[in-house]
């Protein structure tokens, strides 16, 4: 029943799909400057500001 | 038959937002010995807000990762999670609250709990047009200004957002410490503040449903932003369209869905596709409509 609700004709939005494209270059150009690792040092320690500890 | 059809879709979609709980907070050491997981799945962002100290957590919460790295000494701009946003953003627009968001799903929970009969759950607050504003302040003041230019001696700025407000990650830390008495000791008046905005979040979330995705939730405010240019949308066949209201009606967020389908306020919950007895919402990655299915007899929805 719910698939009949679904697109499926149409051209996909121009758009969107090169925000997409541009996200996707962004995250590896942050991989390559080394945020994922600023988020990885970050995320494994236990965050005290986000408990409430300070 | 849309009754059932209406219950189907709700079911689902729980399912789903308690799979996407689950497998984002699936490592289970963690609660029961009061400590986080610290493998390299932690440089990943997930689409939700999803706290990195949760005992459970695998991954980061983007809110969370966006002010680690704006408030590292020598970072400005977050090409990594401002991607990371983007391209979900960009892919689904809020769909991300409404079916991938721990935290959501929690509000989602709590809304079902049964209130006294005289009790009247609240569709909107006054001035709910102003008040939904206050994300986008708290975006740009708490988890971008802040952390980027109240530094301190060697230049490092805080999580202003996770310190001062985000009840998800006081709920971290309550299963936490609950496995942690060394923390539990620790634990002063800033705990007690969160915990106190935590509380009034629980108890708006039965009266009024997700009070802090509608005025508080940064990154719903971003995902928000995509809603109108998303390639996941919604879409109003015009020819099948009544303006019946029903969608509104269903809508627990109270949006004219045939006025307004890609609303930035909208979570893409979907309850206005199964409720509308025309079929005149569609929902899909591509927009172009030009075979409007009208099936649906119009007595045929959920009272």
């Amino acid at each position: 029943m719910e698939k009949r609700n679904r697109i499926h004709i149409g051209p996909t939005r121009l758009i969107p799909l090169l925000l997409v494209i541009a996200g996707a270059i962004a995250i590896i150009v942050g991989v390559l400057q080394g945020e994922a690792l600023i988020v990885l040092k970050k995320a494994t320690l236990i965050c005290l500001e986000c408990i409430g500890l300070g | 038959m849309a009754r059932n059809r209406f219950g189907q879709h709700d079911r689902r979609r729980t399912l789903v937002q308690f799979l996407t709980a689950i497998i984002s907070n699936a490592y289970i050491v963690g609660f029961l010995e009061g400590r986080i997981y610290q493998g390299d799945a932690k440089a990943f962002c997930v689409p939700g807000l999803n706290c990195y100290a949760c005992p459970g957590a695998l991954g980061s919460c983007p809110i969370g990762s966006l002010q680690a790295v704006l408030g590292s000494r020598d970072k400005s701009f977050s090409f990594y999670v401002g991607g990371f946003l983007v391209a979900v953003g960009a892919t689904m627009g809020r769909f991300a609250c409404g079916w991938l968001c721990p935290f959501g799903w929690f509000q989602d929970l709590l809304h079902r709990i049964p209130i006294p009969k005289r009790w009247n759950r609240l569709r909107r607050l006054p001035g709910e047009k102003y008040l939904s504003l206050t994300r986008y302040a708290v975006l740009v003041v708490l988890v971008i200004l802040l952390p980027l230019y109240v530094v301190d001696i060697i230049g490092q700025g805080s999580p202003w957002f996770c310190t001062w407000v985000c009840p998800s990650g006081t709920l971290s830390g309550l299963l936490l410490l609950a496995g942690n008495p060394g923390l539990r000791s620790v634990a002063g008046w800033l705990f007690a503040w969160k915990n106190l905005i935590l509380a009034i979040t629980v108890l708006s979330s039965i009266i009024i449903y997700r009070p802090f995705c509608r005025y508080v939730c940064p990154l719903g405010a971003i995902y928000g932003l995509f809603n109108p240019v998303s390639l996941y949308r919604f879409e109003i066949v015009e020819k099948a369209c009544t303006s019946c209201g029903i969608c509104q009606q269903v809508c627990k967020l109270d949006i004219p869905v045939f006025q307004k389908p890609n609303s930035s306020a909208c979570i893409r919950c979907g309850d206005c596709i199964a409720a509308c007895p025309h079929t005149a919402i569609l929902h899909g990655f591509k927009t172009k409509v030009t075979t409007p299915d009208v099936s649906q007899s119009a007595s045929d929805y959920p009272s």
